[in-house]
């Protein structure tokens, strides 16, 4: 019994294990001719929540998005050359995006435009507990790591808005008339 | 001449002014001045240096409390805007993945 609850307390933290941004891509930073930096925590995304409108539905959407969410982290590295970065520095995100509870929802490889980007998402029951994107392009590095809970049906009500684009939930949505 | 002397010596004479007017004043003296509500507001702070003192503190909690609040309204706009900033990006990228996969579903 006691070797039992040992197991489960050494597994309960991978369980609920959230990505850790290696200082490697933190260093990046020196190296980048633009930095984006995005940290908000719980507390600073529920006072964020707090200024935004109930009138404006867009906002009001977006409210309802960060009611559920633990935290929000990007960086976005762009480079003045290609070759910058080393393709490797996203490895030790992928290490930890391989263990339980996560998988991999888009993997896409451009070799024209030397693009990859993929998608990993962290499901709980029916809702998605966190999502990660990796984009690493050739002058251009991005890791965005949204965790916490949402649900399909709130994210699919931001499509359309904010540039965000409408997930597939067995909704018709319309597309959005821009690109970005 | 002595008409006016008669007249003056007449309307300087003294008269009593009867009991009623001693009454009178001894009345009007004991009757403490009524006292305007301010004052009256103002003097339960006790000396003038406490009160001083007193005024002195509520501006400066007044103060703090307006630079808190402006802290506060400063943050919780960086922050939305923040917010906007990552959701923009997280979209963005999002948009080119599933671009990506369209395409490459047109292709087959």
């Amino acid at each position: 019994m006691k070797y039992a609850l040992l197991l489960l307390a050494s597994i309960g933290p991978l369980l609920a294990q959230d990505v850790k941004l290696p200082a490697s891509i933190e260093k990046l930073a020196n190296k980048a001719s633009e930095v984006v930096d995005v940290s908000l925590d719980g507390q600073m995304l529920r006072l964020a929540g707090r200024f935004l409108s109930n009138k404006d539905p867009d906002e009001a959407r977006v409210r309802n998005v960060v009611n559920g969410l633990r935290g929000i982290y990007v960086r976005s590295f762009e480079f003045e050359k290609e070759g910058e970065y080393e393709p490797s520095s996203l490895e030790e995100i992928r290490s930890q995006l391989r263990g339980p509870g996560w998988s991999r929802l888009v993997g896409v490889i451009s070799k024209k435009g030397g693009e990859h980007t993929e998608v990993y998402m962290k499901l709980d029951d029916d809702h998605i507990g966190g999502v990660v994107i990796l984009s690493a392009e050739p002058k251009q590095l991005t890791v965005v790591d949204i965790m916490g809970t949402i649900s399909l049906d709130d994210l699919s009500a931001l499509g359309g808005h904010f540039g965000i684009p409408d997930v597939e939930t067995g909704k018709e949505h319309k597309q959005p008339a821009t690109k970005e | 001449m002595s008409r006016l002397d008669d007249a003056l010596r007449e309307a300087l004479r003294r008269q009593d002014p009867g009991p009623e007017f001693t009454a009178r004043v001894l009345r009007l003296a004991a009757t403490p001045p009524k006292e305007s509500w301010w004052r009256a507001l103002v003097s339960g702070f006790g000396p003038p240096r406490l009160r001083w003192a007193t005024a002195a503190a509520l501006a400066c909690l007044l103060l703090v409390s307006g630079g808190l609040q402006y802290r506060y309204v400063a943050e919780g706009r960086r922050a939305k805007e923040q917010l906007v900033l990552a959701l923009r990006i997280a979209g963005t990228k999002l948009n080119q993945a599933r671009d990506r996969v369209r395409q490459i579903n047109v292709g087959e």
